[in-house]
């Protein structure tokens, strides 16, 4: 059932289809309008895939350039000293503060009877040995057991990993 | 496309613009943009041409239309254009009262947005279903029931003494 304002709707959508305009050939534009949309197309694909390359080729090259081997860092090799008292970031420091160590700086010549761990030769002690800490501190690092007129090896600077 | 399928589409072209187009003016209330709805419909059925051939262009053709008219593409088309031309004028209704009633439903008409006015051409033109015109239009019937309800509504806002002047007449 149809009311009159819906009846009013339908007469007046048909007085105004009776006013279309007559047309001619449709086909000629409409066969233009297919080929400019396919050209569009086909242009806008291939900028798409010519963004995408640009887009992606660095993001490829920076994710797979990786093979190249890492630059060698020097690492510690394993001591006693690494069982006894790893040296941690969290625990005391091993490495002797400047002033705490004694200058390996080869005494003069006229002062035989001074220290010099690095101006004896090795395994010939002539004088006391120089111990980098202070006399009575503990000492992070015990001396290996080689020949005690080596010098000792100065603590590793760099933090190895508990595990 | 060989000539063959070629000479069919203008078979069908020649024959069935004259109805296509009454139902694009009816879309689009403009005669300029009638004739740009239906080539642009008739330019997005022709690369489909060879598999519809058998089938139903025309059907094919008409829900183009229709969901072009609705197309949120072509809205901002049709706001460029405007912004160009400000040729969608407002048109006001007779001032002579009640006397032309269906000239004043046609100013109404063309106040309407797109979507409402295609649902009214669906439902009242072409005497679609409810169905039948949410399937054409690719939503929901509920969609459709809520277009034509804001529709009449409007309409009936715009027109407030349609009703009695019909009851007058």
């Amino acid at each position: 059932m149809t009311t009159p304002f819906e009846d009013l709707i339908r007469a007046t959508l048909s007085d105004l289809a009776e006013e279309a305009p007559r047309v001619q050939d449709q086909l000629t534009p409409a066969e233009r309008r297919f080929r400019n949309r396919r050209r569009t197309t086909v242009t806008l694909g291939a900028a798409g895939v010519v963004a995408a390359v640009l887009i992606g080729a660095p993001i490829a090259l920076a994710a797979g350039g990786g093979e190249a081997p890492r630059p060698a860092a020097p690492s510690a090799p394993p001591t006693p000293a690494d069982t006894t008292a790893p040296p941690s970031p969290a625990g005391p420091t091993a490495v002797p503060s400047p002033t705490d160590l004694p200058t390996a700086v080869p005494s003069p010549p006229g002062d035989p009877t001074a220290p010099s761990p690095s101006a004896s030769p090795p395994g010939l002690p002539d004088g006391p040995l120089p111990s980098p800490s202070r006399p009575g501190a503990p000492s992070p690092v015990p001396s290996p057991s080689g020949d005690p007129g080596e010098p000792e090896p100065l603590p590793t600077p760099y933090p190895t990993p508990r595990d | 496309m060989d000539e063959d399928d070629r000479a069919r589409l203008a078979d069908f072209v020649t024959s069935r613009t004259p109805a296509l187009m009454r139902v694009a003016y009816l879309l689009t209330g403009d005669r300029h943009a009638a004739e740009d709805l239906f080539q642009s419909a008739l330019a997005r059925t022709i690369p489909r041409w060879r598999a519809l051939r058998h089938a139903d262009p025309e059907g094919y053709l008409r829900t183009v239309m229709y969901r072009e008219q609705v197309s949120w593409w072509r809205r901002l088309g049709r706001r460029r254009e405007t912004a160009l031309t400000g040729a969608d004028e407002a048109v006001q209704p007779d001032p002579s009262g009640g006397t032309d009633v269906r000239l004043a439903m046609r100013a109404a008409l063309r106040l309407l947005p797109p979507a409402q006015r295609t649902v009214l051409v669906l439902r009242y033109y072409e005497d679609l279903t409810e169905t039948q015109v949410a399937e054409a239009l690719g939503c929901t019937v509920g969609t459709v029931r809520s277009r034509t309800h804001r529709a009449v509504s409007r309409l009936r806002q715009l027109l407030p003494d349609v009703e009695l002047l019909e009851v007058r007449r």
